[in-house]
């Protein structure tokens, strides 16, 4: 295989004092240098930045729609639980629990199972992501940042919050239904 | 007073008269058979005694409260303080142990007590295996631990519906057993079967016909010392 004659830039960033005219410093240094050249890199850097908000516009949208998705999914999850429960919650509206009570049993069980959820999926994407911050960095070819810890704290807990009210949000209506259970059912299903 | 009373009590679905103008009486401590062919109304009454369903036209006087004019709560209420129920088919939470399932009644009723739990699984002979889930019991057992769940609360009515119809001769002789104990202690019992022989063992026999009482057999040779 023969090899690509690679063309090397390196690039030397001078910090100008706030307010310091620009061309001015540019054409100082051009004037100092031979074989360098100097470039006013604003418009470069402008770029890269808008590019990068597209993609960080994509992402929120991505994530929007990945919270949706899920909310309709555990929606049809719990129906789906629901109808296959019945019987369940009918015997023990037969052993005297209370419409509220079993209500509230199916909302807590919701939470807790977000809860679960939510804390495992955070720990796998914690898992995926801090370890390979580098091989992210060198794919992307762009520097690829981790936040301080406070605000990863910060997002992982709204996160976790987030899907602990959209589980229980999605089991209202299960909850709601399970609650209006016939209790004779358990006796006519003989 | 009788500690039940349906007067003039129908159920109609449709033009269908599930029960159609039945009226009895079973006194507090009584032990009564409902027997009768298949459609002939008798889970319909059960369903209707139990709290779980209300006529569509007459009265239930439960312990003098017209149960039939109560709201949901108040019937969900009278069911778990008063009303202990055993069905033919074995409805036990599949997720919990034997110990589990007689303390999800009390839980509702009052405060679980394991122990309290498992002098009850004595009482039907399972002790030693109140840590088994019910796929781990025979059907014999899991009907056993129904019965054990009926009677954690120390209901005044005991309803079962063909309590014995899933099971052997053993088991049926452990139940009949435990029926007349529960008998002997005061409890109310109404049972539907169509068992003779569990019949028998009650003091008075009902007979459904087409949603009617056909008639009414005193069972002389009762005797529960
Ligand atoms: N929810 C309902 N809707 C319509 N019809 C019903 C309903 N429940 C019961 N029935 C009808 O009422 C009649 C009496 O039913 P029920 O279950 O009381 O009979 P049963 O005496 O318990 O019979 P089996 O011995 O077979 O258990 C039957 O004809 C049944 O089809
Ligand atoms: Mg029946």
């Amino acid at each position: 295989m023969k090899e690509k004659k690679r063309c090397l830039v390196s690039a030397i960033y001078v910090k100008v004092r706030e307010g310091c005219d620009i061309g001015k410093v540019n054409s100082a240094i051009q004037g100092h240098t031979r074989k360098a050249s100097a470039v006013r890199t604003k418009s470069m850097i402008t770029d890269v930045s808008d590019s990068l908000s597209g993609v960080s516009k994509t992402v929120t949208w991505l994530i929007v729609t990945v919270w949706v998705l899920s909310f309709v999914i555990l929606l049809i999850v719990f129906f789906m639980i629901a109808n296959e429960r019945k019987k369940e919650f009918a015997l023990l509206r037969l052993l005297g629990t209370s419409r509220a009570i079993l209500g509230s049993v199916v909302r807590k069980e919701a939470a807790v199972c977000s809860l679960a959820g939510g804390i495992v999926g955070i720990a796998l994407a914690a898992l995926v992501l801090f370890p390979f911050t580098r091989l992210i960095e060198k794919s992307l070819g762009l520097p690829y940042l981790t936040p301080e810890i406070p605000v990863i704290l910060l997002t992982a807990l709204l996160t976790l919050a987030g899907t602990v009210l959209a589980g229980s949000m999605a089991s209202f209506w299960s909850a709601a239904r399970l609650s209006r259970v016939d209790p004779g059912c358990v006796l006519r299903g003989n | 007073m009788a500690l039940l009373e349906l007067k003039n009590v129908s159920k109609i679905y449709g033009d269908l008269k599930a029960l159609n103008d039945v009226s009895i009486q079973v006194e507090k401590g009584e032990w009564v058979a409902i027997m009768g062919p298949s459609g002939s109304g008798k889970s319909t009454m059960m369903n209707i005694i139990g709290c779980m369903d209300k006529p569509t036209i007459g009265e239930v006087l439960l312990d003098g409260v017209d149960i039939s004019k109560e709201s949901q709560k108040a019937l969900t209420d009278i069911r778990r303080d008063k009303i202990g129920l055993i069905f033919q088919q074995f409805h036990m939470v599949t997720y919990l142990t034997a110990v589990e399932n007689v303390m999800v009644s009390q839980y509702y009723h009052s405060m679980p007590d394991e122990e309290e739990a498992l002098e009850a699984l004595d009482r039907v002979g399972l002790r030693e295996r109140a840590k088994h889930l019910p796929g781990q019991l025979s059907g014999g057992e899991q009907q056993r631990v129904c019965v054990a769940r009926a009677l954690i609360n120390h209901p005044e009515l005991i309803l079962a519906d063909e309590p014995t119809g899933n099971l052997d001769e053993a088991n049926e002789n452990i139940v009949l057993d435990l029926f007349r104990q529960l008998h002997r202690e005061g409890t109310t019992l109404i049972v539907v079967t169509h068992d003779p022989e569990v019949a028998e063992a009650a003091q008075r026999t009902i007979v459904l016909e087409h949603g009617r009482v056909a008639r009414e057999v005193i069972n002389e040779n009762f005797s529960n010392q």
